[in-house]
Formats: structure tokens, C-alpha cells, sequence
């Protein structure tokens, strides 16, 4: 085949090579619009349904009110009043930081003394099997050791009491450090 | 070339990881649990399928000179639409094998099969060695998560047994022994090299053998052929 190719002139052969990529370049372009059309609306759903759930999971409440005019260091992009049975139950906020590997984008609960009621980690690349070990939602998990910590908390290793995750410091000091963050944002709301 | 032969191949002696030696890049960095070996492994059963079938199809109509370009349009639409369907319908999945299926787009196997075999076979062959290749990938990926998910972490079947509500993709399957006894080393990418590297050195031990024995058959005929004469 290469060697009949080479043989035909080369503007023609050239417009026959174009069309050729642009026609299966247009057949792809196709499937993949059709597919994204498709599948749109499960995705987003699913990924506010995450929210959802995570929101739950952190502080059960009736109702979340977004608030702003709070001390924003840039890694929180919501945070939110609840409000169960009529009465101010705490903060939820969302924040998107930097963990060890990539981003880590986690929900982070309060309840109305600033204490913490909970995290929950809907997105991360941290190391399977260490850093990773933040998002574990299982019973027991590392993040159950943030629960009921409050203003001033620290890694047992810069003079708190929480206990890193074995091998992964840095996403620990990471979650620790973004809690506390959100602990100065709820409390700048007053 | 029949589909037996086809079968022997993807799944033993032509193994796409552990004799081709391609595509390991995924094979060592998501086999920590066997729920994302299992995923992974049909992932790439799937798009590998998909892309061989339409490659075969297509392959007297593409021109020699573009053909790579083809082959990853091609297969870049098929990991995208997977990908798309993935995040819609099994994000548990999505979610815990990441950038990797993206990343399947780059992955050799699919291009490797498009250009050793697609592009040279009809359709029919081509599907078998979608499929063959498949789950040749699958078996390693599988051996590669039980060994490491045990060893590491002392655990058995993460994600696929023992879920939590039956949801797949959760909860920490059987603990074999406590976690703290697991050697940790075998799940971080270190762990995947030394791992992928006995099984190879095994899967070549288990060839040679087989081969020396058939040698040693066929001498044996040939002398008693020559006995006989």
C-alpha cells in the first residue's frame, strides 16, 4: 500500500488523506455527542447526589442555607447554615485543597460550638492504601478521629491529639488544617 | 487461525501482559483491591472489542499513511464513551479507578492488537481477539489484586464481597488477618514491580517447561521413528 501512495501525486493524495481523517474524525465526533447527551444528566445527578449524601452524612439537617461574607482563605467554595426542627444546628461547608497527590475536594460539618461533627471526602488521587485511607467512610475509619474536635485542633505530631494516618502526614495535616480553616470561616460569620 | 488457538493465545501463550509485556502501566498502579481489577480488566475487554471490530472493518478503506491517527481517534472515542458511561452508570467505579480510564486510551494493548492484528484480519477473528486478549488482561489484573489485596493488607475480594447494603464498591471485603500484619509495601507501586515481576518470571518458567517437554516428546518420536527404520 505505501508503495502506491507514493506513486500519485501529492496535492490529491493529500485531500484523500483529509477526508479520509475527517470523515472518521466526524463519525466519532458523532458517538461521542449522542453518548455525552445520554449520560448528562445521570452524571450530574449523581454528583449532586453525592453532595447530598455527604451533607447528610456530616451534620443531619432539615435545611442548609448558603451563606457568604465569611474569612475565605480560596479552598472553600460553600458554606452553609443548617437548620433542624427551626433551631441553628452548626455549618456545613464544601472546600476544594491540596492534599498530598492532587486536590481533595471534602464536606466539612460543624455543629453551633464549632466543633466538628464529621468529613466526608467526595474527591481525591491520594496513594491507595495511605492517603487514601482520609476518604474511608467505613465504620472506624481515620476521619472518625476528627469527630468532636474543635477550634485549635492539630496532628498529634505538631502538638494536637489527632493521630495521623500511618504513612500519610501530609494528607492528614491537609484535612486537619482545612477543618480548622473552616472552623475561622463559620466563626467569621458571627 | 481458529478461535481455540485464539483462546490459548490471548489467555496463556501470547498473554498481552505477560508475554506481549504491554499495557502495564494500569496493570501495576490500580490493582490494589480486586473490585478495580475486575473493573479495569472489563473496561479494557470492552473498548479493546469495540475498537478491534471497527478497526477490522475499516481497515481496507484506511490509508496506510494515516492509519495511526485512525486507530486513536478510534479508540479515544470508544475510552471516552466508556468512560462517560461509567461516570453515569457505575460511579463507584469511576471514582476509584480515576484518571486510568482515560489513561486506557494510551494504554499499548489496544493500539498493539489494532496494528499486529486488526488491521491484517476480518472482523470475525478480530472480535475473538477483543475478547481473547480481554480477558488474558483481566486473569493478570485479577492475580495481580488477590495477591497484593492479601499480602498488603490481609484482606480478600474489597469492593465485591462483603459490601456494605450490597452496594458494590464499598466496604472492605473478608479480613484474612488484621490489616497492621499486611506487608504495606505491596500496595504502593513498589509493590505492583515486584508483583508483576514474579508472575512474569513464573508465566516464563510455566512456557519453558511446557516447551522442553514437547521437545523432549518429539525427540523421543523421532528416535523411535529412526529405531524402527
Amino acid at each position: 500500500m505505501a508503495e502506491k501512495t507514493e506513486k500519485k501525486s501529492g496535492g490529491g493524495q493529500i485531500i484523500k488523506l483529509a477526508l479520509v481523517l475527517f470523515a472518521v474524525s466526524a463519525i466519532m465526533a458523532l458517538a461521542l455527542g449522542l453518548v455525552n447527551e445520554l449520560t448528562k444528566d445521570t452524571i450530574a445527578m449523581r454528583a449532586a447526589e453525592t453532595t447530598k449524601k455527604a451533607y447528610a452524612n456530616v451534620l443531619a439537617a432539615d435545611e442548609y442555607t448558603e451563606q457568604t461574607g465569611f474569612e475565605n482563605d480560596g479552598t472553600i467554595t460553600k458554606l452553609s447554615t443548617a437548620t433542624a426542627g427551626g433551631q441553628q444546628a452548626g455549618y456545613v461547608a464544601e472546600a476544594t485543597f491540596s492534599g498530598a497527590q492532587g486536590m481533595i475536594t471534602m464536606v466539612v460539618g460543624l455543629d453551633d460550638d464549632y466543633n466538628c461533627t464529621g468529613v466526608y471526602v467526595t474527591k481525591h488521587s491520594e496513594t491507595s492504601g495511605l492517603g487514601a485511607k482520609a476518604a474511608d467512610t467505613n465504620e472506624g475509619a481515620w476521619r472518625d478521629n476528627l469527630v468532636g474536635q474543635g477550634d485549635g485542633m492539630k496532628l498529634a505530631k505538631d502538638g494536637g491529639d489527632i493521630t495521623a494516618i500511618s504513612g500519610a502526614t501530609i494528607t492528614s495535616r491537609a484535612v486537619v488544617t482545612e477543618v480548622q480553616t473552616v472552623i475561622n470561616a463559620a466563626k467569621s460569620l458571627g | 487461525m481458529n478461535i481455540k488457538q485464539q483462546f490459548k493465545e490471548g489467555l496463556i501463550t501470547n498473554n498481552p501482559v505477560l508475554v506481549q509485556l504491554i499495557g502495564m502501566c494500569a496493570t501495576m498502579a490500580i490493582t490494589t483491591s480486586l473490585f478495580n481489577g475486575i473493573g479495569m480488566g472489563l473496561s479494557v475487554l470492552v473498548i479493546l472489542t469495540c475498537c478491534n471490530v471497527v478497526i477490522s472493518l475499516i481497515r481496507k478503506v484506511i490509508p496506510n499513511d494515516i492509519r495511526l491517527a485512525i486507530f486513536v481517534l478510534v479508540i479515544a472515542g470508544f475510552v471516552t464513551i466508556v468512560d462517560l458511561l461509567l461516570q453515569a452508570y457505575v460511579p463507584a467505579l469511576s471514582a476509584s479507578l480515576g484518571v486510568f480510564i482515560p489513561l486506557i486510551v494510551v494504554n499499548c494493548i489496544i493500539i498493539g492488537r489494532a496494528e499486529a492484528f486488526c488491521q491484517k484480519n476480518p472482523v470475525g477473528p478480530s472480535f475473538f481477539d477483543g475478547i481473547f486478549q480481554g480477558l488474558g488482561y483481566t486473569l493478570v489484573l485479577i492475580a495481580m489484586c488477590v495477591i497484593r489485596e492479601l499480602l498488603g493488607k490481609g484482606s480478600f475480594g474489597t469492593g465485591i464481597i462483603n459490601t456494605i447494603d450490597g452496594v458494590i464498591g464499598t466496604g472492605n471485603g473478608i479480613q484474612v488477618f488484621p490489616s497492621e500484619y499486611g506487608a504495606l509495601v505491596l500496595t504502593l507501586p513498589i509493590g505492583g514491580f515486584i508483583t508483576l515481576g514474579c508472575l512474569i518470571a513464573l508465566m516464563q518458567y510455566a512456557l519453558r517447561k511446557s516447551a522442553e517437554k514437547k521437545e523432549a516428546k518429539e525427540k523421543a518420536l523421532a528416535a523411535q521413528e529412526k529405531e524402527a527404520a
